[in-house]
């Protein structure tokens, strides 16, 4: 009996998250009828971007039972850093190595907290969090660095420019979740991922090195939210020092619609993709009834909270 | 074999030394700010640091009461927020009188805790993941009902009783007094009631606790309605000291508040907190603050200090297997 | 027996994920007696116990006191008519107060309904002074996290003393973590119980504990029932007969042929603080050596040193001839050893996880294509053999271990590390809570592995088992090595005998 609902359960999960985007874009549809127009689907994809990909690395975090709630300020630093090495020396190498060391940086000293600290992930990051906003306010005094000089040009190029009309960060982000997916699926290291999110006591035994898979995760996502962050500031021609304090929430809240476990062990980037997209066109959708931004705040915890309570699994007593 | 004995001892106390230590970080910082600005040690400042420290130190209460059960609350802030915010609009825009005004915002925190509560007691939701998702919902009310902007109460005089009164022509306001009776309160409660010890048991044990019978989900609840209700309390109290009603002063809150909490020993896996040495590791906080503006310190080295604080503080509490 | 009895359960039955752990067994308690429960592991003595102090709740049967049915539904309700349990894993809140922690959830109150420390100061020092001699130096302020296990005992004896009306307590293996010195005065106490005309229930493993303290000993064998003995009328060797004796068959047959020269591995020097001193052993290709011993003797925490599982001080490992060194399981899995550890949902499984994926996690090698990515055709292949090898019962390798009976999943653990194609295969209690049936299965696996030449290290507390399957057995005994047999017509009493402690 247990075992046939469980199956069941498996294989209701992904048809229902993906049930509710389109019943969401079918009301949207009807409720305004400029939303189901290319231009429009294109302005949610391009939209969802960053918190796509952080959503990606948060996934796979996530998937080996951590969280990571400082990514979205590893994102304005990110950009910060990669603005600031391409004003001073013009290379877009170096601004992209620079943008990437930051999400390194911040990675180790995460992953060390957790892994071989053996700190509460959440808090910690938290906490973490907070340090970067600091920095970055150090650095910038809250301004953001615009790029729209002619030194810049070589770095905003990529996040403009079309490739077949498809805007280059829609590719890239595809390309992220392509190769993520993969990596997660053939690699042995992504299969531990799993592995260790499903029972890290398991996992240890057999073998399968936990501060390697612990490190690793933290990394991932660190630094896909550091290419998240530049390939804002990129598209947009502008380093913002606040790229928004929701996007960690949005890209959990994605991740968990998603149906990515909270618990660890299962996961499924495809189905997370289409979480971040119920997330932007909830968004998109409310802007386009004429709703001010504020309520995407509501939308958006109002979605998480409801996720989050249909995946625990309640005892019955 | 001499005879026969139990071993009654596996150390000194390992609480009392925490707690030297927690003192003299404390002594040290007001020295340290003391010797570089003559003024911070004043008897004038000293009172306004307490003052200031009226909100946090309910939110620290309201924190310590919710992480002895074993909990997060990361809403703590944006309750506060919101409550400034409702008070401040009933009667500014609603034209309400000031005590019904204060009365509806304070239910709203009990009402903001009891989802909570429910949520993680009854739902099993996790605590932190609950929390946090009711913190973004009610910045989204807030957002919508100010449109980010703070609500100017120069005005209403009464509304500003709480916060400004200078009580028999002192510095002490009738929220410090506030602040110390709901120390002294929540002392009281989680001493001497048995909902308070059952707390204890709760975050300490939840398997003993329910082996003897405890309502383990009521109790979740309850810490987590309380925590409510004093945040949403300590919210007013920081409008009506400020004439304002602002939005954005929750974002830092749970985050100091848990830092203060935990440096002051309350355990982040439950069972454990010390209301007096929570208050002491509040006021460390808001010193380091207070302090770092006065030497001024530009304000953004606040967010690198107490975020600091935080990671060391659980790292010296994260138990570490050989 | 025309003695008054206090407490009788009858028909008790009790499962856990399928399997029968308790078969209609019964035991009647007599007020001023020492009851003690007798049996190997697994035989249900602890379960029963848990079940009259309302730890668990039975499937059925029926609970009688002073021959009225009760029902105990949990340890809140026992305790109200009477019956205590002093559990061998001691609930202690840290961060309290002895005192608080006597009183848990009951504490004293004032008038005001307001806690009454100082009215539960006073009754926690009047429960002290019930201990005599042991609680003179016991101070009740103090924070039970600052004690040790066996004033924490005292603290739990002492929460039976609160109640107005104790008729029972139980014991569930109260000397496991004492020291000696501690055991002494655990002995005086309960013999002090006694002659206040409490009815008590010890279980313990220690048959030297049994005589010294009992009045009487309930035999119990595979979650049945055997008998009941009046201690001072029973022997050792009695009570022996009566804890074993079933189908020897079930073990197959088994003529040290497969046994050969070479040394698979080499274990030298082994000692972890107190848990383990100076193991040394060998074991060779094609052996199955048994390591036995009780509980708590140090098996398991030797075979997770070895397997670098768990910390250990000093020990050097040789396989097949060479050195290694073996800090993580990682490194003992490149020399080629693999473990099957005893306790398999917590660390044998990947429960809400594929089949698949639980057999291929020991050797990524073999599902690997030759870009060294991970192949779903290959991994398909791996895990339908290593199901059919151990005959898996399951809807196939997609489905989720944890859907699976407890042998079926036990069998899922020990493929894992058969396909691993290790060369020295540690087991430690493999058969624990599973039914015969995958028991012979089980056997018949490792028969298989050692003709092929592997070597076997099994742990187990199962003397028949131990007997029935292995070449040559070491017993161990609070953490030494305390015999080593060759096993030629050995009998149960000839092994026993060196896992006591004399």
């Amino acid at each position: 009996m247990a075992m046939k609902k469980k199956l069941t359960r498996n294989q209701i999960q992904p048809l229902l998250t993906i049930g509710v985007l389109i019943a969401l874009c079918i009301i949207f549809t009807f409720s305004n009828s400029n939303f189901l127009t290319g231009q429009n689907l294109f302005s949610i994809l391009i939209t969802s971007v960053v918190v796509g990909m952080i959503a990606i690395g948060e996934c796979t975090c996530i998937m080996s039972g951590y969280f990571d709630m400082s990514v979205g300020m590893i994102a304005s630093m990110a950009g910060l850093a990669a603005a600031t090495v391409m004003g001073s020396t013009g290379s877009v190498l170096l601004a992209l190595l620079a943008g990437i060391a930051v999400g390194l940086v911040c990675g180790l000293l995460a992953g060390a907290c957790v892994s071989y600290l053996g700190m509460n992930a959440f808090i910690t990051t938290f906490a973490l969090q907070s340090v970067y906003r600091g920095i970055i306010y150090i650095f910038t005094d809250g301004f953001p660095i615009p790029m729209f000089d002619a030194k810049y040009a070589a770095f905003t190029k990529w996040g403009q420019m079309k490739v077949l009309g498809i805007q280059f960060p829609i590719i890239a982000l595809v390309l992220c979740y392509v190769l993520v997916s993969l990596f997660l699926k053939y690699r042995k290291l992504g299969r531990c991922i799993y592995l260790v999110g499903g029972n890290a006591k398991c996992a240890h035994i057999c073998g399968i090195s936990l501060h390697r898979v612990q490190m690793f995760v933290f990394l991932l996502c660190d630094v896909l939210a550091a290419l998240a962050g530049m390939l804002y500031a990129s598209r947009i021609g502008s380093a913002n020092a606040f790229l928004g304090d929701t996007i960690p929430m949005e890209a959990i809240a994605a991740t968990i619609v998603g149906g990515t476990s909270m618990a660890g062990g299962k996961g499924n980037l495809a189905l997370t993709f289409v979480g971040v997209m119920i997330v932007f066109v909830v968004k998109n959708g409310l802007i386009m009834i004429g709703l001010p931004d504020f309520y995407q705040y509501i939308a958006v915890g109002l979605i998480f909270f409801l996720a989050v309570m249909v995946q625990t699994e309640r005892k019955k007593s | 074999m001499s005879n026969a004995k139990i071993n009654l001892r596996k150390g000194i106390n390992r609480d009392t030394r925490q707690n030297i230590i927690v003192l003299a970080a404390l002594i040290v910082v007001m020295a340290f700010f003391g010797i570089r600005s003559p003024y911070f040690l004043k008897p004038a400042n000293l009172v306004a640091l307490l003052a200031a420290a009226v909100p946090l130190g309910l939110i620290g209460i309201a924190e310590s009461v919710c992480l002895l059960t074993g909990a997060f609350d990361m809403a703590v802030g944006m309750v506060a927020s919101l409550g400034g915010v409702i008070v401040t609009m009933l009667i500014s825009e609603a034209g309400y009188a000031t005590y019904v005004a204060y009365a509806i915002a304070l239910v709203f925190g009990i009402l903001s805790g009891l989802v909570a509560g429910v949520s993680v007691g009854y739902l099993k939701m996790p605590a932190w993941i609950a929390t946090f998702a009711l913190m973004n919902i009610w910045r989204g009310v807030i957002y919508i009902l100010t449109n980010g902007d703070a609500i100017r109460m120069t005005k209403f005089k009464e509304f500003k009783w709480l916060g400004q009164h200078k009580i028999f022509g002192t510095d002490i306001t009738p929220a410090i007094v506030i602040l110390i009776l709901a120390f002294v309160a929540i002392y009281f409660i989680l001493r001497y009631t048995k909902f308070g010890r059952d707390l204890h048991v709760v975050g300490g044990n939840p398997e003993a606790a329910k082996n003897v019978g405890l309502r383990v989900e009521l109790c979740q609840t309850i810490a987590f309605t309380i925590s409510g209700f004093l945040s949403a309390l300590a919210g007013v109290l920081f409008a009506s000291r400020s004439g304002s009603g602002q939005p954005v002063i929750g974002e830092m809150y749970a985050m100091q508040a848990i830092a203060g909490a935990v440096v002051g020993g309350t355990s982040m896996s439950g069972g454990k907190t010390n209301p007096a040495m929570t208050f002491v590791g509040i006021m460390f906080v808001v010193c380091l603050q207070n302090g770092l503006t006065m030497i001024q310190v530009p304000a953004f080295y606040q967010h690198i200090a107490t975020g600091a604080i935080l990671v060391l503080a659980i790292l010296v509490q994260t138990e570490r297997p050989k | 027996m025309s003695e008054e009895i206090i407490l009788r359960a009858e028909n008790i039955v009790k499962s856990f994920y399928g399997n029968r752990v308790l078969n209609g067994v019964e035991i009647s308690l007599k007020p001023g007696k020492v009851h003690a429960l007798c049996g190997e592991n697994g035989a249900g003595k602890s379960t029963l116990l848990k079940i009259i102090t309302g730890l668990y709740i039975k499937d059925s049967g029926q609970i009688y006191l002073d021959g009225k049915e009760i029902e105990v539904n949990n340890v809140e309700t026992a305790r109200k008519y009477g019956i205590h349990v002093v559990p061998q894993e001691m609930q202690m809140l840290r961060e309290l107060s002895v005192a608080e922690n006597i009183f848990l959830g009951n504490q004293p109150r004032t008038k005001a309904g307001t806690i009454d420390w100082k009215t539960m100061y006073r009754r926690a020092n009047e429960v002290k002074s019930m201990l005599g001699k042991p609680g003179e130096k016991l101070n009740v302020r103090t924070k039970a996290g600052d004690l040790g296990m066996g004033a924490w005992q005292l603290i739990e004896i002492m929460r039976a003393f609160t109640s107005d009306n104790l008729r029972v307590i139980a014991f569930d293996e109260p000397t496991s973590s004492l020291s000696d010195s501690e055991v002494e005065i655990l002995f005086s106490l309960i013999r002090d119980l006694r002659s206040r005309g409490i009815a008590i229930v010890y279980v313990s493993h220690r048959m030297k504990e049994i005589f010294e303290l009992c009045d009487e000993v309930s035999i119990f064998r595979d979650g049945s029932y055997v008998g009941t003995r009046a201690v001072k009328d029973t022997t050792n060797d009695e009570l022996v007969s009566m804890m074993i004796g079933r189908d020897v068959n079930l073990f197959g047959d088994r003529d040290h042929s497969d046994v050969q020269e070479e040394v698979a591995l080499r274990a030298t020097n082994f000692s972890h603080g107190k848990f383990y001193q100076d193991i040394n052993l060998e074991v060779h290709k094609g052996e199955i050596l048994g390591l036995y011993g009780l509980v708590g003797a140090g098996r398991t925490e030797f075979v997770r040193g070895l397997f670098g599982a768990d910390h250990k001080d000093s020990g050097e490992v040789e396989v097949l001839g060479k050195k290694v060194t073996i800090k993580t399981p990682g490194q003992a899995i490149r020399a080629g050893i693999g473990l099957v550890t005893e306790n398999r949902r917590e660390e044998g499984l990947l429960l809400e996880n594929s089949l698949k994926w639980n057999l291929s996690m020991t050797n990524f090698k073999a599902i690997m294509d030759g870009l060294h990515n991970l192949s779903m055709r290959k991994e398909k292949e791996y895990a339908t053999k290593g199901m059919q090898i151990f005959r898996v019962k399951a809807t196939g390798y997609d489905m989720n271990a944890g859907g699976l009976s407890g042998g079926n999943q036990q069998k899922v653990v020990l493929a894992k590390w058969v396909m691993a194609d290790c060369d020295v295969l540690i087991v430690d209690e493999p058969t624990r809570g599973i039914d015969v049936g995958a028991k012979a299965e089980v056997y018949r696996a490792l028969h298989q592995l050692a003709s092929e030449g592997k070597a076997i290290i099994m742990v187990s507390s199962e003397l028949p088992e131990i007997i029935g399957v292995s070449d040559r057995i070491l017993v161990m005994c609070e953490g030494r090595i305390t015999a080593e047999l060759q096993n030629e017509n050995l009998q149960e009493d000839d092994v026993i005998r060196y896992a006591f402690s004399s």
